[in-house]
């Protein structure tokens, strides 16, 4: 056992700490991903679209020595993926898993082949400023306070978003609009609602939020890119969006959940307490399964999620 | 350029020939007139990773740059951008040299197939062993390296609490934090050693997530066992600042933080490829297993921290010259890590140099 002379609350800040960072790239990627998938856009393609946010990421904060320009730089590289995946899903109407597939496999390999070629032999870590805000007075909070209150701008800004993305869906033309084309893009259509450009819109923001995802990975947590580096990731906000239930707030819950899961297990390790490392990086997965079958048939899908629309064909 | 590929055109016709006369080969390849004229070859193949990965590839062209240098081979280098390409790399490189170097553990099936293909040619493999006689597999004693660095460890901590954040639980990764530990412990009674497995090498953003739980739970000096996963420790101590150490495994990786560099827990791929390299200049090449450890400098500690005391230094040295001597045995697996007694440093000679801390 350990824990000599670091008290308890110190440790279980840090653990909090840990578990809300890590959550930080599932947020952002399932909250674009809920508003894909409600307009009736299954994106399998998170993963390479993370990748690419977070090497376009690191190469322009890299060339410029700016942290917002590199964050600006994944949701662009994101934003451009997106687009490709509503080029060809909306408007070819090619089958959505596929595409999807084929983004996070695209993404993957070139990202692999720019970053061998441009900094192989290299591997630099950046030396941008990502500096940690401390929020005044929330931030003195015993325990809690540190570990929410005194982190970086990507930080505050995923957890901002989730009530703006939530406001977005339930309260504006446009949240209507994404639902409609989602459930029932027909009767959407003949409302005179746009089918093709609020997919397009919603492709978009899916695409620009795994893009800001990557970049908070390789940008501001990390400062390194690595081959792969999401391992996965992408997937896991695809099951938490679905977890969630399309709601942004239960995706935060379910995110945060996972994230702390995570943390919980490397705590144990680090308490030395004797488990075997294949249950412990099992734990968050457990988590979300079982949240998964308690959550299932509350949740519906949104009826066209993965049908592309024909106007006059059904 | 010109003349590699014509040499390997007139190897490659008389192929059959040559496996005809095999027996005299070995003569040929001695008589200094063969080698003056031509050159003996040797060519590397890289895993997936390739070049410019700061670990085993680029290690091993360290050694095969050495190999030119010092003993006039001809080094060749070839990528491989995906699994599929090792048994073409491997079997190019056989056919245009006299030793094809497989660098890596996942390079084992592609060049056991291609070396039974060409029994007349000499393959070194690094990190794991072959079924071929005509392989040389070199396995290194990464304990012994890594027990000099708990060491270092031990004498430098301030908080009496070392962490190791290990990749997945493969027996290389053992026989580094085993080694670390006895060596900790041995220099420092009061030392605990916290280890965590990330089950990944692949993962930074778990590494750092790892490295930061240990360095909060009081652990000041971190030794990542994990390649890419062991990247995001620097992440970790930059993200701390001043006081938080990482040893860093099988290469320098200063470019990612000098100042959070301790020392570096070396692994002698570049040596094991010069090594192979003179034995086939020397006639004297042979399959089978070899082991490295501080004996034969295929493992050791490099590149100490500037703020790292002479005096420490020496202790380690003493340390060091113990394990060569076999005085010291350092455990390999955690079961005789279990059954390790710690060497106090009288034990073996040493200056007593009390802790820093």
């Amino acid at each position: 056992m350990n824990g000599s002379g670091v008290p308890l609350a110190a440790f279980v800040t840090a653990m909090l700490a840990a578990g809300l960072v890590a959550a930080v790239p599932l947020v952002l990627a399932a909250l674009g991903e809920a508003v894909g998938e409600k307009s009736g856009l299954l994106n399998l393609g998170i993963e390479g679209m993370m990748l690419a946010g977070a090497f376009f990421g690191f190469l322009a904060a890299f060339q410029t020595g700016s942290a917002v320009l590199g964050v600006l730089g994944g949701i662009a590289a994101g934003a451009v993926l997106g687009l490709v995946f509503a080029a060809l899903t909306v408007s070819l109407r090619v089958d959505q898993v596929l595409v999807g597939l084929a983004i996070t496999i695209f993404g993957g390999g070139l990202t692999a082949f720019l970053y061998r070629d441009i900094f192989g032999g290299q591997n630099p870590s950046l030396n941008v400023d990502a500096p940690r805000i401390a929020i005044p007075l929330l931030s003195r909070i015993p325990v809690a306070g540190p570990a929410m209150f005194n982190q970086g701008v990507l930080f505050y800004l995923a957890f901002a978003l989730v009530p703006a993305f939530a406001f977005v869906l339930a309260r504006t033309r446009f949240g209507l609009q994404v639902r409609a084309v989602g459930e029932y893009p027909f009767a959407a259509d003949a409302a005179g609602v746009d089918v093709t450009r609020t997919r397009y819109l919603a492709a978009l923001i899916a695409g620009s939020m795994a893009g800001l995802a990557g970049a908070f990975l390789a940008v501001a947590d990390l400062k390194i890119f690595q081959v792969g580096m999401t391992v996965g990731m992408g997937f896991i906000a695809l099951a938490l969006t679905m977890v969630g239930g399309w709601n942004p707030y239960r995706i935060l819950l379910a995110s945060v959940l996972f994230g702390l899961l995570r943390s919980l297990g490397n705590g144990l390790q680090i308490l030395g307490i004797d488990v075997r490392t294949e249950f412990i990086t099992m734990l968050p997965y457990i988590g979300i399964m079982i949240a998964l079958a308690i959550l299932a048939g509350r949740t519906s899908i949104p009826a066209a999620l993965g049908i592309p629309y024909a106007r006059g064909r059904r | 350029m010109a003349f590699r590929i014509a040499s390997s055109r007139m190897t490659r016709r008389p192929l059959l020939a040559a496996m005809a006369i095999a027996p005299f080969a070995g003569a040929l390849a001695r008589a200094p007139i063969a080698s003056a004229q031509d050159p003996i070859v040797v060519t590397m193949v890289t895993d997936t990773a390739g070049l410019g990965d700061q670990n085993f590839n680029d290690l091993a062209k360290r050694g095969l740059d050495q190999a030119v240098d010092e003993l006039g081979v001809q080094g060749e280098v070839i990528e491989s951008r995906d699994a599929s390409s090792y048994i073409p790399n491997l079997t190019q490189a056989a056919e245009q040299s006299d030793l094809a170097v497989g660098v890596g553990f996942l390079l084992t099936e592609a060049i056991t197939e291609v070396a039974n293909q060409y029994p007349d040619k000499s393959f070194l493999l690094i990190d794991s062993l072959s079924e071929a006689p005509n392989v040389q597999g070199v396995l290194f004693r990464e304990q012994e390296g890594a027990f000099l660095s708990g060491v270092l460890a031990g004498l430098m901590t301030e908080s009496n609490q070392l962490g190791v954040v290990a990749g997945q639980k493969i027996p290389p990764v053992v026989r580094y934090a085993v080694g670390f530990e006895a060596g900790a412990k041995s220099i420092n009674p009061d030392v605990e050693v916290v280890v965590a497995y990330a089950d990944t090498f692949g993962d930074p953003a778990l590494g750092k997530e790892l490295t930061l739980a240990q360095y909060n739970q009081g652990v000041d000096i971190v030794f990542p066992v994990a390649g890419a996963t062991g990247i995001g420790s620097f992440e970790a101590a930059k993200e701390l600042g001043e006081g938080y150490w990482v040893i860093a495994a099988d290469a320098d990786q200063s470019q990612l933080g000098a100042e959070h560099q301790l020392a570096v827990s070396e692994k002698g791929v570049n040596t094991a490829l010069f090594l192979a390299a003179q034995q086939v200049v020397d006639g004297a090449f042979a399959g089978g297993e070899v082991s490295l450890g501080l004996a034969e400098e295929g493992v050791g500690l490099g590149f100490p921290h500037e703020s790292v005391p002479q005096e420490v230094l020496d202790v380690v040295a003493a340390y060091e010259q113990a394990i060569i001597d076999g005085t010291i045995t350092v455990p390999a697996d955690e079961e005789e890590l279990a059954a390790f007694e710690p060497v106090a440093p009288d034990a073996i000679g040493a200056a007593v140099a009390s802790p820093v801390a």
